[in-house]
């Protein structure tokens, strides 16, 4: 008869010693804000290596026989909005499971209690098995779907590209902000809340447009998060019974609500309505359900006893939910050649979708469309960023262009400090932004290295040409009679320019 | 600026990856938890209920006709809502933070 696995967690757990070969001083060199002493942590997920390793073999097994099987078997061929858009949305993944792994060490060395220790070392072998996972999608569609062209390129263009930029600068914070904070911020927001939406909800996406390679993939990752939910919900409930980690929480829990809404919520919600032909939900829809009633709704009220108040932006975040998508796509899409995959522009069914789910949405984004359609033949030498007269402005912050909730209508605002001019696409990022400036600055963006740039060059230079050396991965449509070159590009002569800085605004 | 009041819930729920394993803990648990609910969402299903969920092994294994353990339905739970607690022969999703 086996020893109940709870009973002999304890007992192990009590094997744990202080290392002779490094004193405490020395090996916490990350320090954090937060009280942590005296407080009696929970680990709800007792887990064994052993057992850990069992379970996941199961899964890997179980995963890679669909991976093989979907090589051999195909009965149809996915769908190419979603799997041109894929091109896009899955380049970005792997990255951020690098960087969760590495932020799960740095956390498990410098402040976990031994309870959530080994949760958290868990984490790190997860978030690798993530890493992997992603990019061995990335291969199978390489060589399986008709037009390679971006999914070769596709962890660079992680590291360049715009897209890349954003959930770099989520990911660097993440890193380096204070280590108590990245489990809030990581375990809560991101793979409870928003991270869950993208692999949970749009797996089911996934599978209606045929790629079921994908669909598994994000729902055996999922798995593993549920395991790293537990971590968040553990650590919070540890730094609860101080109250001193009151006003912590909260600062934190407005800071992380509001980046992860501008950046996984930008991405969920532009995919969810602008990769998928087979339409069911909308992106507000479903955000209405996952986030506001499921995850805000049941997580806020809970905390209500403790004295914390829901996100100081809620409401901007709910509001946003009627822009969200058609703003970032008007970007993704107006700056096409310098991204890495091919666009399937909306259709007439797609604008009737839109009115109906989002009223209005004409009034404010079908002229975009109009004009997107006129200039997608490389022989008419138009390019739809000039029509909308160039590209927008980036945030320091979020490194998102200023054009939330709406390019004519946005947020963007202008800052002095320190005798510099810093532009924030919001309050909630010019608050983030000073409360530790000195965090986000140091780095080049877009327009700081592409500035004088003809546009070509730009392509040429983020490596997004196609084998020929001449032809960009990027196209304006899925069919093309000729596809445009960098020479097409370049006579359309368009240069990059930082645009005027919007008007300046206090963050209050 | 619109205040939207956030819903008020005491639903948790358990996401499980299709196929036959989920429809066995699909039908576990509709035994065990009188206010369960289940949607059919393609490549996941979703198991609702009302301040908890209790995913018993026991039951489980009635409905698939073979036995089963916690880290085999670990693999197909893919995600869930609420706090989760992990035992020897159950795994139970309470409302989080009750005390």
């Amino acid at each position: 008869m086996s020893e109940s696995l709870i009973k002999a967690y304890d007992r192990v757990k009590s094997i744990d010693w202080d290392p002779t070969y490094i004193r405490q001083d020395q090996k916490l060199v990350e320090k954090t804000r937060f009280h942590l002493e005296g407080l009696k942590p929970v680990d709800p997920f007792k887990t064994f290596v052993r057992e850990y390793f069992q379970m996941e073999q199961e899964k890997d097994n179980r995963h890679y026989a669909i991976l093989e099987a979907s090589s051999r078997l195909s009965d149809s061929e996915p769908d190419a909005r979603w799997m041109e858009g894929m091109k896009f949305g899955l380049s970005n993944l792997s990255a951020i499971e690098y960087s969760a792994g590495r932020q799960m060490g740095r956390m498990a060395r410098s402040v976990a209690p031994m309870e959530l220790r080994q949760g958290y070392m868990m984490q790190v072998l997860d978030e690798m098995r993530h890493t992997q996972l992603e990019m061995n999608t990335l291969r199978h569609h390489m060589r399986s779907w008709r037009d390679p062209a971006g999914y070769d390129v596709a962890l660079r263009a992680a590291g360049t590209s715009v897209g890349g930029g954003i959930f770099r600068a989520m990911c660097e914070d993440f890193m380096t902000c204070d280590p108590v904070e990245t489990s809030l911020g990581l375990q809560m927001f991101v793979e409870t809340a928003y991270s869950n939406l993208f692999f949970v909800g749009l797996s089911s996406a996934a599978a209606a447009h045929g790629d079921k390679m994908l669909a598994s993939t994000m729902l055996t990752i999922q798995s593993d998060e549920a395991r790293h939910m537990a971590n968040g919900w553990a650590t919070l409930a540890t730094l609860l019974q101080d109250d001193r980690n009151i006003p912590l929480i909260q600062e934190t829990l407005d800071k992380w609500s509001w980046r992860v809404h501008m950046s996984f919520g930008v991405g969920n919600n532009l995919f969810a309505d602008y990769f998928v032909t087979k339409r069911q939900e909308s992106a507000k829809e479903m955000n209405m359900r996952w986030l506001f009633d499921e995850f805000y709704g049941g997580f806020y009220q809970k905390l209500e006893k403790y004295g914390i108040k829901a996100p100081k932006h809620l409401d901007r975040m709910i509001a946003d939910q009627d822009y969200l998508s058609h703003s970032a796509a008007i970007y993704l899409f107006g700056a096409w050649p310098v991204f890495y995959h091919r666009y399937d522009p909306m259709s007439a069914a797609d604008m009737e979708w839109f009115e109906k789910k989002y009223p209005g949405w004409y009034k404010n984004y079908g002229s975009f469309w109009e004009a997107y359609n006129r200039c997608t033949d490389p022989s008419e030498q138009a390019l739809v960023i000039k029509e909308l007269g160039g590209l927008p402005n980036f945030c320091q912050v979020c490194q998102l262009p200023t054009i939330f909730p709406l390019p004519a209508n946005n947020t963007g605002r202008s800052h002095m400090h320190d005798g510099k001019r810093f532009i924030f696409c919001s309050a909630g990022c010019q608050e983030i932004f000073l409360n530790d400036p000195n965090h986000y600055q140091g780095f080049q963006g877009f327009l700081d290295r592409y500035d004088g740039f003809e546009l070509s060059e730009v392509t040429r230079d983020m490596g997004f040409v196609r084998e020929d050396g001449k032809t960009l991965i990027a196209q304006p449509t899925l069919e093309a009679k000729r596809m445009w070159t960098l020479e097409d590009v370049r006579r359309c002569d368009y240069v990059v320019q930082k645009p005027p800085p919007p008007p300046f605004a206090e963050a209050a | 600026m619109n205040t939207r009041i956030l819903q008020e819930t005491h639903r948790v729920n358990a996401k499980l990856m299709a196929g036959e394993e989920a429809s066995a803990i699909a039908a576990a648990a509709c035994v065990d938890n009188p206010s369960a609910t289940v949607e059919d969402h393609g490549s996941y299903i979703t198991i609702s209920s009302e301040v908890r969920l209790d995913l018993n092994i026991k039951t489980i294994t009635e409905e698939l006709g073979r036995p089963y353990n916690v880290p085999t339905l670990l693999v197909v739970l893919s995600s869930y809502t609420g706090q989760v607690d992990v035992g020897d022969d159950h795994v139970s999703i309470k409302e989080a933070l009750a005390s």
